[in-house]
């Protein structure tokens, strides 16, 4: 499997680049201000009667349902926060012997800022509140639950999203090889169009105007192809619809490194009632990690990802956490440590590919019993294609157990067109 | 106090009402949506897919403990030719895949092949009168084995000669050109409305888009080929008051202009019908064999009418006289529908329809061969980016009294800062 997985490696790394000549570097992006808003109240209603042979009604169903919904975020490179309330009121009866009544809350709070600008020092706490109220009355069944979380966080450092500009880039190659523009974009154009693409993709347009964000959007971008001068006479239907194509580059990147300490608290408690059978719920943790994530643009196409982080588990946990209704089931460990290498190729409709390798490790207690586990991974994926032509995909995957088994897996897919 | 049953009725013509009552903007196009008849489109492709995967778990020793490779191949080719006076299409596939699997102790696998073929042909041999006859042929085999050999066989088939007259032709095209027409003046983007050719050459584009002409020749950038045709025409017309926008290529983008497909004619047919299903299950039983053969003549009568940009008014009707039909004894079969259509999108949308069908089975009971009617009425108010509230209705009663009742709202009201 090594061997396989190095000599696509290399096939990788002999393809061609594309010498496309941008005006700027892909780590000359930062984040600017987004900010948006959105509510929305919903309804439902609806009322269903079947009848027999007789004209009798056999079976009935009524169901009524509100949902209201509130959040907002800002967003800038030195603080961040976002909130959100989903409150969610649900009533269902069927005849003859069927009915349910469900009550959800979930209100949720994350806020990052940078104390100390100069040094990129950080603070962040984040808190979320969920309850919920289930009666199922046909089974005597009734649950109520609710979990709090608080987790807060300081650091050092800055991690960009730098996507959007990527997604530039990849458009204006696009652009370039169609004929639409005479030459590169300027920084200041680039820098334009990638706010424009990050703000669509932070859904601020969606917040203002969701039937026709993705129309706002293009109308933005277009604009400034048009002000830039670069453009061969006017936009055609097929320049558009370049420039709409979703996903332009095929993998996240990002530029900056951070180290953090983090502590997470959650708890929670409640009952999950049924005849003969009463479960109550109360459970309190708290875990601390610290890790490193650090990204590495080495050109408009490659980057290299690092991540270590390690988990401790500060208060006595041996046992599930178990939310019926959210089906929300992790095992905590007392220690858990996470490595993570990877290398990722883009060269999009032509050739894209990613490396990775990681290692993970967890040691805790379940139910008196103690757990271990072990994996290191390597996987790779290899995407080469002419458009309209053929697309060839192929995928390897190494995974070793802490017991020395191991699982392998190896896939490969083709597609010609004539 | 009104009853459940009164309430709903007085819901229904209360939703009649608002639909019928519903602003009709003057949108005044330079044709009307009837001028509009089918050119000729055509297109072929042959396609290729091969899938290989292998997935095994070994111990520390590195002996296999179990393993599962798949594997898959298909080959596809399909062409279409369609015309006022003649269409055809043809489709071949041939398929197999390969599944097996293996753990310490036990062994699996699982073969399958399929391979079918489909033929539709309809000419007007008597174009100046409209009389027109066709064929259709399909024809299906699947067979697939376990690691112990064949475990079944599928056969299908579906043959037709249909002899008609009339034509019914798919005025959709011309109706999403006048959706896009009407979009374009209200951002201001037209100064004026686009000439009848220019209207026509948008819908025959729009055609061959939504017939897959596009995407038959090129399937990862059809659409952009499609777009670049559509927005040739609109700037070539001079009538754009501005270069075309980000914004004004979005609404021409946008994939359903309206809501409900458009037709214009009407059509009557008279066809001879039969398909046979042949199931060989072993894993059952080594003999066991179902055999379905189905006979019947068919009458159709279809008309289409449309009142205006909107609105439409379309009947269908069916009568089967079943002469083999071997589960449970089937000898009549009829249908008729009435439906009225409005298609405002954005604004407001909205069905009401109207059906009977009848069953006749001689060897069941009289309660199994009622006669089902069904009224059902749907409509949809929105102000784009704002809200959107949709209704509706289904009334479905038997010969004994009523059989199914539905009612539905539901809507999402949008607000921000």
């Amino acid at each position: 499997m090594d061997i396989k997985i190095l000599g696509v490696m290399m096939l990788a790394l002999l393809v061609g680049s594309g010498a496309y000549c941008h005006s700027l570097n892909i780590t000359d992006y930062d984040t600017n201000t987004s900010e948006a808003s959105l509510g929305s109240l919903s309804f439902f209603y609806g009322d269903f009667t079947d009848y027999d042979k007789k004209g009798d009604p056999s079976m009935n169903s009524h169901i009524n349902e509100v949902e209201f919904y509130y959040s907002k975020f800002f967003d800038s490179l030195n603080q961040s926060y976002d909130y959100s309330l989903l409150l969610d009121d649900l009533g269902e009866t069927d005849s003859p012997d069927f009915g349910v009544s469900l009550n959800r809350m979930d209100a949720r709070y994350n806020c990052k800022y940078y104390f100390d600008v100069k040094n990129s020092f950080y603070q962040g706490i984040g808190l979320r509140y969920a309850s919920t109220k289930l009666n199922l009355y046909s089974y005597d069944l009734t649950e109520d639950l609710s979990s709090a979380t608080i987790s807060f966080a300081i650091g050092a450092g800055h991690i960009v999203d730098i996507t959007p500009l990527a997604d530039a880039g990849v458009m204006e190659d696009r652009l370039t090889e169609a004929g639409i523009l005479k030459g590169p974009l300027s920084k200041e154009d680039m820098l334009k169009i990638a706010d424009i693409i990050r703000r669509y993709d932070m859904d601020e347009y969606d917040y203002k105007q969701p039937d026709t964000a993705r129309g706002r959007a293009l109308k933005d971008i277009s604009d400034v192809l048009m002000s830039s001068g670069q453009v061969n006479g006017s936009l055609s239907g097929f320049a558009y619809w370049r420039i709409n194509q979703s996903s332009a580059a095929n993998y996240d990147r990002y530029k900056g490194s951070i180290l953090e300490l983090s502590f997470n608290n959650e708890s929670a408690a409640g009952y999950f009632d049924m005849p003969g059978n009463k479960m109550t719920d109360s459970i309190q943790g708290c875990t601390g990690t610290i890790s490193y994530l650090a990204y590495l643009p080495m050109d408009w196409r490659s980057q290299l990802k690092m991540e270590v982080s390690l988990t401790l588990g500060l208060t006595p946990l041996d046992q599930w956490k178990i939310y019926i209704s959210n089906v929300y089931i992790p095992l905590l460990y007392d220690n858990l440590y996470n490595a993570n290498l990877s290398y990722t190729y883009d060269l999009t409709n032509s050739v894209w590919f990613a490396a990775e390798a990681s290692y993970y490790q967890a040691k805790g207690t379940f139910l008196g019993s103690g757990v271990f586990e072990e994996e290191i991974k390597y996987r790779l994926e290899l995407n080469l294609k002419a458009e309209d032509r053929w697309l060839t995909t192929l995928s390897a995957d190494t995974v070793i157990y802490y017991d020395g088994t191991s699982d392998e897996r190896l896939s490969i897919a083709q597609r010609f067109l004539f | 106090m009104l009853s459940r049953s009164s309430g709903l009725t007085v819901l229904l013509i209360a939703m009649l009402a608002v639909a019928i009552v519903a602003p009709f903007p003057a949108h005044a196009h330079n044709l009307n949506i009837t001028d509009y008849d089918t050119t000729v489109s055509g297109a072929k492709e042959s396609r290729i897919y091969f899938n290989y995967s292998k997935d095994t778990s070994l111990d520390y020793d590195k002996h296999a403990t179990n393993y599962r490779i798949s594997e898959g191949y298909s080959l596809l080719h399909s062409e279409f030719y369609d015309s006022l006076d003649k269409s055809w299409d043809l489709s071949l596939t041939a398929s197999y895949s390969d599944l097996s699997s293996w753990t310490t102790g036990s062994e699996s696998k699982d073969i399958s092949h399929h391979y079918s073929a489909n033929c539709n042909y309809n000419i007007y041999f008597l174009p100046q009168n409209s009389v027109y006859n066709g064929i259709k042929v399909n024809y299906a085999i699947s067979n697939n084995s376990d690691e112990n050999g064949p475990v079944g066989e599928t056969y299908l088939t579906l043959g037709n000669y249909h002899i008609g007259i009339g034509h019914v032709i798919d005025v959709t095209p011309l109706a999403e050109a006048g959706v896009l027409e009407d979009r374009l003046m209200d951002s201001g983007a037209l100064k004026e409305r686009f000439s009848k050719e220019e209207m026509l050459k948008m819908a025959e584009i729009i055609r061959k888009y939504r017939m897959g002409e596009y995407s038959y020749y090129n399937s990862d950038t059809g659409k952009g080929r499609f777009l670049d045709d559509l927005i040739k025409v609109i700037n070539a017309s001079g009538k754009l008051t501005r270069p075309l926008d980000g914004f004004s290529f979005w609404r021409i983008s946008e994939n359903r202009f309206v809501t409900y497909t458009r037709r214009k004619g009407c059509q009557a047919e008279v066809g001879v019908n039969r398909s046979g299903y042949i199931n060989i299950n072993r894993s059952v039983d080594p003999s066991y064999t179902t055999n379905l053969p189905v006979e019947y003549t068919s009458m159709l009568l279809t008309g289409y009418l449309p009142l205006d940009w909107r609105s439409q008014v379309s009947f269908a009707s069916e009568y089967d006289l079943v002469t083999n039909y071997p589960d449970d004894g089937l000898k009549e079969f009829s249908t008729a529908s009435l439906s009225y259509t409005y298609d405002l999108t954005n604004y407001i949308w909205c069905v009401l329809e109207g059906m009977i069908t009848r069953y006749n089975y001689p060897s069941l009971s009289q309660s199994d061969n009622a006669s089902y009617k069904d009224l059902y009425a749907e409509i949809n108010f929105k102000i784009e980016d704002n809200w959107i509230v949709s209704l509706s209705f289904e009334r479905e009663s038997m010969d004994s009294g009523p059989a199914y009742n539905l009612f539905m709202a539901s809507g999402t009201i949008y607000f921000w800062n």
